[in-house]
């Protein structure tokens, strides 16, 4: 059946009132409106509501828009506030290389220092992945604290890190029910690991770990079947890992970047 | 002017409109806009490239704008009784603007998410695709909230006025 012999729906009715309607509709849905004239009317009528709701909303667009809506100045105000991250960061790595020259105790136990910024992610990732690779197969005890304690998860897991950590929720999206977490030794630090199983018990673990410096994209490494999605925003470490296909973990990435993010704002609208 | 606020300072002003369209609150829809252009610029690495600038922006509104609906949810309506007589009666009603303020007073009365299918199909512009995007539902959903949202501003628009309450003992 060829598209402009099929009967006219609400749909078109709409898409007529809106101006977009697919030309190979133009007749059907004339010849419909000539029939029923009341429909017609009806469609004027929202047709002259649109044009009075564009027109109540036409000065709120005109006007010059606040100072603080600046795009050009917010990103001055950003680039002041980076400048000065890198110069702490700065004197931090100073005081690392005097500690390190002193023989610096704490290198006993966290393994040697962190990779540097740049490749940063890349050392995050793999200690991401040692994670998956040891509790994702563990069958009897793959978390310390059950998905049914939750709340308490939450709170114990952001006292740890010293920061908000919401549990992104990724059931709906796709369809990954969290399992549980658990607290892991990380240098210096603390990391939190979440997991999540599929409806056949694939596992997907969200690695967050504070400490990091910098900003970086989403990253993407794979080893074996693993694949992992690494970044960093704001001083904390994220990576996304499991036996996935990588279009489909981005999104788990995204979903999970945008839920922190949202996080992120909320915490500094609420100081 | 650098790049990147060359290319999102053009769609500020409807960023506003369609905030100060939802809340009905000056303040309330600037700080909205202010806090999706602060995540549009952090998030500014992770924009696919080449994809439509202005849906994801509307995206990243309407986001912060829901999470601000469902924590005021949480945390209780907090509203005066004033803020509520001000939201229903507007300073300036000219009789010739009446039909017009009645447009905005029904649209006000939609639910929340007819409200904004209808303002970002009608007064922003956006395809019925992108529409669905920004709002993260099929475009089947963003057809039949549209139609929803026009039959009731149609039955609101035309209806009579209330009846005065009276007092029975």
């Amino acid at each position: 059946m060829n598209r402009s012999d099929l009967p006219v729906g609400e749909d078109d009715l709409t898409a007529h009132v809106d101006g977009r309607l697919p030309p190979e509709r133009w007749d059907a849905v004339a010849t419909y409106l000539r029939a029923n004239p009341e429909t017609e009317e009806r469609l004027a009528l929202d047709r002259s509501l649109r044009d009075a709701l564009r027109e109540r909303l036409r000065s709120k667009a005109e006007e010059p828009v606040p100072a603080r809506l600046r795009v050009a100045l917010m990103r001055a105000d950003r680039r002041r506030s980076w400048r000065q991250t890198l110069a702490y960061a700065a004197a931090a790595s100073m005081f690392l290389a005097v500690g390190a020259a002193g023989g610096w105790f704490a290198r006993d136990f966290t393994g040697g220092p962190r990779p540097t910024a740049g490749r940063a992610w890349a050392g995050l990732a793999r200690d991401a992945l040692s994670a998956h690779r040891t509790f994702s197969v563990e069958i009897t005890h793959p978390v310390e604290v059950k998905a049914s304690e939750e709340e308490h998860l939450s709170r114990w897991l952001s006292k740890r890190l010293k920061r908000r950590l919401v549990i992104p929720d990724l059931s709906d999206q796709f369809g990954l029910e969290l399992v549980g977490g658990r607290l892991l030794p990380a240098g210096p630090d603390v990391a939190a690991l979440l997991m999540y199983a599929d409806g056949s018990g694939n596992r997907l673990t969200l690695y967050v770990r504070c400490g990091e410096t910098g900003q970086t994209a989403l990253n993407f490494m794979r080893e074996g079947e693993v694949s992992t999605f690494a970044w960093i925003d704001d001083g904390v470490g994220y990576v996304v890992a499991a036996a996935m296909d990588r279009e489909r973990l981005q999104k788990v990435a995204r979903a999970v970047s945008q839920e922190f993010d949202m996080e992120a704002v909320r915490s500094r609208r609420a100081l | 002017m650098d790049e990147i606020a060359g290319l999102i300072e053009p769609h500020v002003p409807a960023l506003r409109r369609y905030a100060w369209a939802l809340l009905r609150d000056e303040a309330g829809a600037d700080d909205l806009v202010q806090d999706c252009l602060e995540r549009s610029l952090s998030r500014w690495h992770l924009r696919r490239d080449g994809g439509d600038l202005r849906a994801w922006l509307f995206t990243i509104l309407h986001n912060l704008f829901i999470d601000g609906m469902r924590r005021r949810r949480r945390e209780g309506l907090r509203v005066d009784i004033d803020e509520i007589v001000d939201l229903a009666a507007p300073a300036q009603e000219p009789e010739s603007r009446l039909v017009v303020r009645d447009v905005l007073d029904a649209v006000e009365s939609l639910p929340a998410d007819q409200r904004a299918v209808l303002l970002l199909v009608c007064v922003e512009d956006l395809s019925y695709e992108a529409a669905a995007r920004v709002l993260g539902v099929p475009i089947g959903t963003v057809m039949s909230r549209l139609s929803r949202a026009r039959e009731r501003l149609r039955r609101l628009v035309t209806a009579p006025p209330p009846p005065v309450l009276r007092r029975v003992k």
